[in-house]
């Protein structure tokens, strides 16, 4: 069967009018208009029934075609469904590391049911108005225009409350980067799918993605900057790989280039530096430390690196004993101490009395547990002399290493 | 894509910053565990505290703001006076849906600091709670709020706080998106849960120090 498509024309209007009717839509998804209807019967039947409306109007135009030839629909749809169960694995491997949780979301049939109707019709009528404000252009990539397509589509994914209820600077760099920079990417990745294969194709992915969502039981219960890295890095990455599959002429004169690198290899080495500089500066669960005096003498020698494994809750508190090796703060500096007495103090608290192996006198003061930063699990002989040449010693006062 | 590479290495060096920003900000003595996808998001809005004069308390919220953690100490017996602020504390906090579903209360994780304390005897509370909506950055509400307790308070022990939360018509409500719940009076800003510790309570209630750690967990209502 053919499908003969009209060929592609310039069209501003229609692009003003889709910014219009999704903006549109925006404002009376947050209008006191719904406060006139009971709640949810105005998330879960009027605005289905309205993105139904839009689905149909949009099939009723001048169908505009994407990019790649017919004979490669296939193909794209396969990759497009590929990227959405990669983004689902990602997610599910940051969950064996951070820990997975319960779902939210209702599971019965009937709550199946309605969230399929709730959330696919709102995905295919977004992904419609998409096609048409990033196909009505050139023919040519245009990355700006993805981007600014993508911009708006995730602004308007937010609630205006949301927006309202980021009163800090820490909540609004939370926000960005666990929510907006992550939709945004995979927006842009929409947005280039569709470029490509029109609106179904980011259906599938996208779809692929929200359909985990609502219907897996557990779902990875990201920190916040694991969701981030996740979020953005991955859609960057599908759309390095994607764009150098041979579906369109175009790609396959940009296969023609020469790289220098392989795209797989720099998204290995782009990885490995982030974990690198995250595991320096303490994002993991384990942290190197370097180790400047010899007070820890035999075990721990100066220029040594301790890998320290953080205490975050009670229950690592609780697991710590005498004969552990703690690193704790003591005013501005870190030290790495032996327990050699455990007390408890007022209010359920304990405290731990520590001494240096190489030290003749136990640490005049008690250390809090609220002062304990973690327990040292390894040490790596030498290979921090490098930094001791570059700090020196003047940052560490010896009179506040404790000794009697 | 030349320009995607250049984007990339744009953002490789914000994830690069804001590792170094987490690192920082990570709080150490708190656990989380809530899913939160962004459709369904309820958070802790606002918390803070009112102690009774020559006393200590903190509250805080948790980095992803979902969990409260409450501590007090040097309490002293008081008779309870409802107009004289100074015979009991004050704790209030605010839970916003944030997301873009309705919700209903699911269940509430509530644990005691130091439970042996003999002072969770005698420690009383008196809660008012009412529903509106989420506060502007200026502080203001939009709209009126409700009361879901009505003129009469919920009063009972502060060691039982989710059994009484659990009984009231915070167990029913539909929280809205963009709609809160505010533990206190009809202003956000004004007395909220109280505590106070009662005027016929023994020499072993002083010098106690307790707390506890609250999280309210929701699910999707579709009804």
């Amino acid at each position: 069967m053919t499908v003969n498509y009209l060929p592609t024309k310039r069209s501003n209007i229609k692009r003003i009018l889709v910014i219009a009717a999704i903006i549109g839509i925006y404002l009376v998804e947050n209008s006191p208009v719904k406060g006139f209807v009971k709640g949810s019967t105005f998330t879960y039947i009027i605005m289905p029934v309205s993105w139904i409306l839009v689905i149909f109007i949009w099939k009723m135009t001048r169908k505009i075609r994407p990019m790649t030839k017919i004979k490669h629909k296939r193909s794209l749809k396969f990759w497009a469904s590929y990227f959405g169960l990669m983004y689902i694995v990602i997610n599910m491997l940051g969950g064996l590391v951070d820990g997975f949780g319960r779902s939210p979301y209702n599971h019965t049939i009937g709550g199946i049911i309605v969230n399929v109707i709730f959330v696919g019709t709102a995905l295919v009528g977004r992904e419609c108005l998409r096609g048409t404000l990033i196909n009505s252009g050139r023919k040519q990539e245009n990355i700006i225009l993805f981007i600014l397509v993508a911009l708006l589509m995730t602004v308007v994914k937010y609630p205006i409350t949301r927006y309202m209820t980021i009163r800090t600077v820490e909540g609004l760099i939370q926000f960005a980067a666990q929510h907006f920079l992550p939709n945004l990417t995979n927006s842009i990745f929409a947005s280039y799918l569709v470029f490509v294969g029109g609106p179904l194709t980011s259906v599938i992915y996208l779809g692929m993605i929200e359909a985990f969502i609502w219907i897996s039981p557990i779902l990875p219960n990201l920190k916040w900057i694991t969701s981030a890295f996740i979020g953005i890095m991955s859609p960057i990455f599908f759309m390095m790989f994607f764009s150098e599959l041979p579906l369109s002429q175009e790609s396959r004169q940009r296969k023609k280039e020469k790289y220098e690198d392989s795209t797989l290899s720099w998204v290995i080495t782009t990885v490995v530096s982030i974990g690198l500089i995250w595991f320096a500066v303490g994002v993991f669960p384990v942290y190197p430390s370097v180790i400047a005096t010899g007070s820890m003498k035999p075990i721990i020698n100066p220029g040594d690196i301790i890998l320290v494994k953080k205490i975050t809750n009670t229950r690592d508190m609780e697991d710590i004993k005498e004969g552990d090796i703690i690193q704790f703060r003591k005013d501005s500096i870190l030290i790495s101490h032996r327990i050699i007495g455990i007390e408890k103090v007022g209010g359920g608290n304990i405290q731990f009395i520590t001494k240096g192996d190489n030290n003749k006198e136990i640490d005049w003061e008690p250390v809090s547990s609220q002062n304990v930063k973690g327990m040292v699990k390894h040490i790596l002989p030498k290979i921090g002399w490098p930094t001791l040449l570059i700090k020196g010693n003047r940052d560490i006062d010896i009179e506040k290493m404790g000794f009697k | 894509m030349k320009k995607t590479r250049f984007l990339a290495l744009i953002l490789v060096a914000v994830i690069m910053a804001m590792g170094a920003g987490y690192a920082w900000w990570v709080d150490a003595s708190t656990v989380t565990g809530e899913i939160n996808t962004g459709t369904m998001d309820v958070s802790v809005g606002f918390a803070n505290i009112h102690k009774p004069p020559n006393t200590t308390g903190t509250i805080e919220e948790s980095e992803d703001e979902k969990l409260i953690t409450f501590s007090a100490g040097n309490l002293y017996p008081t008779k309870y006076n409802n107009n004289d602020d100074s015979t009991f504390g004050k704790i209030h906090f605010s839970l916003e849906n944030r997301g873009t579903i309705p919700v209903k209360l699911r269940d509430i994780e509530f644990d005691l600091i130091n439970p042996e304390s003999p002072l969770w005897v005698d420690l009383e509370t008196s809660i008012h709670i009412h529903k509106g909506t989420v506060r502007l950055p200026n502080g203001k509400s939009l709209g009126n709020s409700k009361s879901l307790t009505g003129t009469n308070p919920i009063r009972g022990k502060l060691k039982d706080l989710d059994t009484l939360l659990l009984g009231s018509q915070l167990n029913d409500v539909e929280l809205m998106p963009g709609e809160a719940i505010w533990f206190g009076n009809e202003d956000p800003e004004l007395a909220s849960i109280r505590y106070w510790v009662n005027k016929d309570s023994g020499n072993e209630t002083q010098n106690q120090e307790i707390g506890f750690t609250l999280k309210f967990n929701w699910k999707q209502f579709n009804e």
